[in-house]
């Protein structure tokens, strides 16, 4: 079966998202991680543009701005200007090898396409086609979330997260409508707002980014 | 319907209050505009609940918030907990002779996240639109983790990031649960149809496919189910109640905690309406009885006062979500009678127990006793609170244990009565042994702070809880109990 050019192009940059998720797992150098980060976000933001185009839902091009703005510009400078002020060293500190993360981010893949691949019917949008990919996105960020050392690698992981469940509105529901599209861009930009804070805290109590030194809590 | 729209000024006046607080150019202009926020939303609330009790609900044009007896039972609890709350601190850190002062710059930073902390959680109980509920939600996240690490101590940090991590990456499971929830609406009605808004999915419910609905229900439960502490996702939260300060760790256990579940109940609103759908119900049971049994093994063995109650919270939410899962009139109202006297108990035992904290310069339960003796009211007020919280009658907390129970037993739930049944006894035991050596034991080497401090916000604060955790076990109040049965209908049709 042929797809339209259009199609074609959506699933050539669903496919950047998931590309650029899975090359997250495997890279050793934080400030890489924000970039796949911004280059992911501007791929997501160009998913909204073509979505609004193909299915004349106007709407999403306002998505699409936001998330390029926000996710893809702002969120990444910010990051980054916030490694050079905490001195955060470059390293990506793991709590597992490059090639379990890369398996791993094979297994959540294989994961999504098996537990909401069979859901793709039910949408009566083609770019519901986008939902295994989306989870799979979700689903590395978890786990970036979870073996990455650094306080500053689990914050992008947390953003990764909130990108897959971006993709996932798009592919499902042509976004949440305006305002709650906004509600939810605003919630992501306190979120980074607050974890930067918590980041100069951690670095002033700590002396360290390390989540590895927040040992004192337990039972 | 009235001409003012209450629910918008309630909504309102926690950030009208913020905005005061942050140019305040005195301690005392601080504490007023704080403690006036907290005593104008009560007021609103009391007004909204009136109109509601009278006409059924109350719905702003765009359909994206609605407040019925189901958001009146959570507004009436955000109300008493977040008056008593504001007022408390006052007294805890709003002066520079407090026994937690902080200066006058970070004293309106305290203010000002406590009210959009209860800004964000009124938009919880509001919100009409499960979207709009979502983002309600992750918002109390952000405010209170700022509040978790007001103290910038390492312990303080540690927890505050722990809340913020496990609860964002909660959260993110919810919203793709809400947005299966909207797939399986698109689903039944097409596109055009399809939508977030709770009246929608509630009419369309009967259509919704179960087996989306179900996958749904997963994501829902770990991501909300995280927020409300319900075992094994609760990790976070003894570490955030007990690092927090006094008030704010009132507020998590007994406002926090309740949003949560009031998202889940919204959901269950839509799925009882599903023929022949029992999972929800299979899930609350199951969160539920996993954390009354691991709370109980818990709190055998705290030292800590705040971590005791933090470990409490978690049993309580396991009953309310028993309650739920054990459904019908009985069980509902139990769980919703639950979760207004858990909130009155266990703020009132965290603010009593933050000024034994405060006389006794420590929160190891081994290191106190004699408080009783020491300090004849603080201690007082802790032992009936302990009494209350252990389900002991004639208090609040054990009547709507005793229809929970009863609702379990009269639904044919033997084994899940039985368990409730067996941890409530553990709990009962755990609890009595730790405040009664605190409270009755011999008077310690180091003595209690003798040094006089302010009492009267403290007074007032406990002023508003105790009568009810008191009261509300020997009469229910008829407007109350008709709140009550009409929020049950509203979850159960």
């Amino acid at each position: 079966m042929s797809l339209a050019p259009g199609q074609q192009l959506l699933e050539v940059l669903a496919a950047v998202v998931l590309v650029t998720s899975w090359i997250s797992l495997v890279h050793r150098r934080v400030a890489a991680l924000v970039r796949l980060y911004a280059a992911q976000s501007a791929a997501m933001a160009a998913v909204a543009g073509l979505v609004a185009y193909l299915y004349n839902a106007p709407i999403l091009y306002l998505t699409g701005a936001t998330i390029f703005g926000l996710n893809a510009v702002l969120i990444p400078t910010v990051l980054l200007r916030l490694q050079r002020d905490l001195r955060v060293p470059d390293e990506v500190n793991m709590l597992v090898s490059v090639r379990t993360s890369g398996l791993a981010g094979l297994g959540c893949l294989l994961l999504a396409v098996a537990v909401v691949g069979p859901l793709t019917p039910y949408a009566e949008i083609p770019a519901a086609g986008l939902l295994p990919i989306s989870v799979t996105v979700v689903l590395i960020g978890l786990f970036l979330t979870s073996t990455r050392r650094k306080a500053f690698t689990q914050v992008i992981g947390m953003l990764v997260m909130a990108n897959g469940v971006f993709l996932a509105g798009l592919a499902l529901t042509f976004g949440l409508g305006l305002l709650l599209e906004l509600g939810v861009a605003a919630n992501l930009l306190i979120l980074a707002i607050v974890g930067r804070l918590f980041l100069f805290r951690m670095k002033d109590s700590f002396d360290t980014v390390d989540a590895d030194a927040l040992r004192a809590l337990e039972g | 319907m009235s001409l003012l729209p209450y629910d918008l000024l309630l909504l309102a006046t926690p950030v009208v209050a913020a905005a005061l607080v942050m140019v305040a150019p005195s301690r005392r202009v601080a504490n007023s505009a704080a403690v006036a926020g907290g005593v104008v939303s009560a007021v609103l609330v009391l007004l909204l609940l009136s109109e509601v009790l009278s006409g059924g609900s109350v719905r702003e044009p765009y359909g994206l918030l609605a407040v019925d007896a189901l958001s009146g039972v959570l507004l009436l609890l955000l109300a008493i907990v977040g008056l008593a709350s504001v007022v408390y601190s006052v007294d805890y850190l709003g002066w520079e002779d407090s026994p937690h002062p902080v200066s006058l710059e970070r004293l309106r930073r305290y203010h000002t996240f406590v009210l959009l902390f209860l800004f964000t959680m009124f938009l919880v109980a509001e919100a009409n639109n499960l979207g709009l509920l979502w983002i309600a939600v992750e918002g109390t996240t952000l405010c209170s983790a700022l509040l978790v690490g007001f103290y910038h101590t390492k312990r303080a940090v540690e927890a505050s990031w722990k809340y913020l991590v496990l609860c964002t990456v909660g959260l993110v499971f919810a919203l793709f649960g809400t947005l299966l929830l909207y797939l399986a609406s698109e689903a039944s009605v097409g596109p055009a149809g399809a939508s977030l808004d709770w009246n929608v999915l509630i009419t369309l419910a009967p259509k919704l496919d179960p087996g989306l609905v179900r996958l749904a229900l997963v994501f829902l439960f770990i991501g909300y189910g995280t927020k409300a502490g319900f075992a094994p996702l609760h990790v976070w939260l003894p570490d955030a109640h007990s690092e927090a300060p006094t008030p704010v760790s009132a507020l998590l256990s007994a406002g926090l905690l309740k949003c949560a579940v009031y998202a889940l109940l919204r959901v269950d609103a839509i799925t009882v309406r599903m023929p022949g759908f029992s999972f929800a119900t299979w899930l609350f049971l199951g969160f539920g009885l996993l954390s009354v049994l691991l709370a109980a093994l818990f709190i055998l063995v705290q030292r800590d006062l705040k971590r005791l109650l933090a470990y409490h919270s978690v049993e309580h939410m396991g009953i309310i979500s028993i309650g739920i899962g054990f459904g019908g009139f009985l069980g509902l109202f139990g769980a919703l009678f639950h979760m207004i006297n858990h909130a009155a108990t266990k703020a009132t035992l965290f603010l009593a127990g933050g000024n034994l904290s405060a006389s006794a310069h420590t929160k190891d339960l081994e290191e106190v006793s004699g408080a009783l003796t020491a300090l004849p009211a603080t201690g007082t007020v802790l032992l009936v609170g302990g009494l209350a919280l252990a389900g002991v009658p004639p208090f609040s907390v054990f009547t709507s244990e005793f229809l929970i129970l009863t609702a379990g037993f009269a639904s044919g739930d033997w084994a899940a009565s039985a368990l409730l049944l067996l941890a409530l006894a553990i709990v009962f035991g755990g609890l009595m042994m730790h405040l009664m050596r605190a409270l009755l034991g011999a008077r310690p080497h180091q003595g209690f702070s003798t040094v006089p401090r302010r009492f009267l916000a403290t007074a007032l604060a406990l002023g508003l809880l105790f009568p009810i955790v008191v009261g509300l076990g020997l009469l229910l109040p008829s407007p109350l109990s008709e709140l009550l049965r009409q929020a049950v209908k509203v979850v159960n049709g």
